[in-house]
């Protein structure tokens, strides 16, 4: 009796997962590939969907949550350059200072992107903030959950790693904030780097540029450094920003930001509630994809291992859509840099 | 069918793959360049789905196999796909 129970139950399972023919000799695919059984896959994602925007608005802080700082950045910015040969940044309270004015402007004028849509570009902001460089840069970053993630992002994109492992930089200065940005409420990250005027040694010739082929080959009049080498500044991640500057313009016409100094801009930092969630998500999306992904492909082995049983039709389709979903959450960071 | 007709079949059948596929491997290609704006990507994933929903059509009309259930298989793991997505990407 018991063993006949036994065998029921593996066949029932053999049915759920595998194509068979039942008794009637009629050919059945898996029974977890049903429209049935697909149906109900969809539904644990709209239920997550529902339950993680019922959680995040009502207590996020069941799905964790993380304090997140400047200081953690410009360490782990640091470290990143130390394993790379390069000296340390030091940290800069005026460039720390632009980079909380460039926060507070985007979510001011709510944007996304380097340069704003009144037309403020990043250097304002540091010269704004009395920073006087020879080489500045910027990375931004938003809606990460730790400053792990942000350093690891920013190091796999070639144009970012190359500020941060700019040999030409000199110091940092980091702003992390909390708003609603473009819509979506979570944290912005600004980093700027900059090279102080002081920080260059004189160059031999007068107002000669090109120190270097990161820099813009079109040099900056400056005139609180009238004989010294002087570049415009880069803000590399961006391919494009330097045609905008015009190389004519004088520096200091080219600063109309004034920023106050804030004693947040030193080591600004931000809890990120509900830390945790792009991990749970992105487990119960590969989780689910992999098993879907699993039973076609186990139908495909059957089959071609079975001549009595067919291959239904599409298969090659379904497999290769969930392959590239695979692929996308595999790779799936939970912010966005530019 | 006869042999020139299984002939033809096997031909459509090669080219419509080598089409879907093509889309599918353009598409990972995007998503990976993209991988740092997860708007981005999952705009892409929905322009992938919708794709492979018009393939599917435009593939069993062509087999003659084209039926109800059979494109309801489509839609669902299209809506699984842009879930699975959703969730990751958006939520």
């Amino acid at each position: 009796m018991i063993h006949h129970k036994i065998i029921h139950h593996v066949r029932h399972f053999h049915h759920q997962i595998l194509p068979h023919i039942h008794e009637d000799g009629k050919e059945h695919h898996a029974h977890g590939l049903s429209l049935l059984a697909l149906f109900l896959y969809l539904q644990v994602f709209v239920i997550s969907g529902v339950g993680f925007y019922i959680i995040k608005t009502h207590a996020p802080a069941i799905l964790g949550a993380v304090t997140f700082s400047a200081d953690q950045i410009i360490s782990l910015t640091n470290q990143k350059r130390a394993e790379n040969g390069l000296p340390a940044l030091a940290f800069n309270g005026q460039l720390a200072q632009a980079a909380a004015g460039k926060a507070s402007n985007m979510f001011a004028e709510n944007y996304w992107a380097h340069f704003s849509p009144s037309g403020k570009t990043p250097w304002m902001f540091i010269a704004g903030a009395g920073y006087k460089y020879v080489y500045a840069g910027e990375n931004l970053a938003r809606d990460f959950n730790d400053a792990q993630s942000v350093v690891n992002a920013w190091m796999n994109s070639p144009s970012h790693r190359s500020n941060l492992l700019d040999k030409n930089f000199k110091e940092i200065g980091v702003a992390v904030a909390d708003g609603k940005l473009t819509g979506v409420d979570g944290i912005l990250v600004v980093q700027m780097f900059g090279t102080p005027v002081s920080g260059v040694p004189a160059a031999p010739t007068v107002a000669v540029a090109t120190p270097s082929p990161a820099i813009s080959p079109k040099p900056v009049a400056n005139a609180s450094v009238a004989p010294r080498a002087v570049a415009s500044p880069v803000v590399s991640p961006s391919p494009t920003p330097l045609p905008v500057e015009s190389p004519a313009v004088p520096l200091a016409q080219n600063s109309p930001i004034i920023i106050q100094g804030s004693p947040a801009a030193e080591n600004s930092q931000a809890i990120v509630l509900g830390s945790r969630q792009f991990s749970i998500a992105k487990a119960i999306s590969f989780g689910l994809v992999s098993f879907v992904f699993g039973l076609f492909t186990l139908e495909v082995i059957l089959v071609v291992k079975k001549k009595n049983l067919h291959l239904r039709s599409g298969i090659i389709a379904h497999l290769g859509i969930l392959a590239l979903v695979l692929f996308a959450i595999w790779y799936a960071v939970s912010g966005a840099i530019l | 069918m006869n042999h020139e007709e299984i002939k033809m079949t096997k031909r459509v059948d090669i080219i419509a793959h080598v089409c879907l596929y093509t889309a599918l491997f353009v598409g990972a290609f995007a998503m990976y360049l993209s991988r740092f704006n997860s708007g981005e990507v999952y705009t892409i994933l929905m322009f992938i789905a919708v794709y492979y929903l018009v393939w599917g059509f435009a593939y069993h009309h062509l087999k003659n196999d084209f039926k109800k259930k059979l494109f309801l298989e489509y839609v669902m793991i299209a809506l699984i796909a842009l879930g699975a997505g959703y969730i990751v990407f958006i939520s």
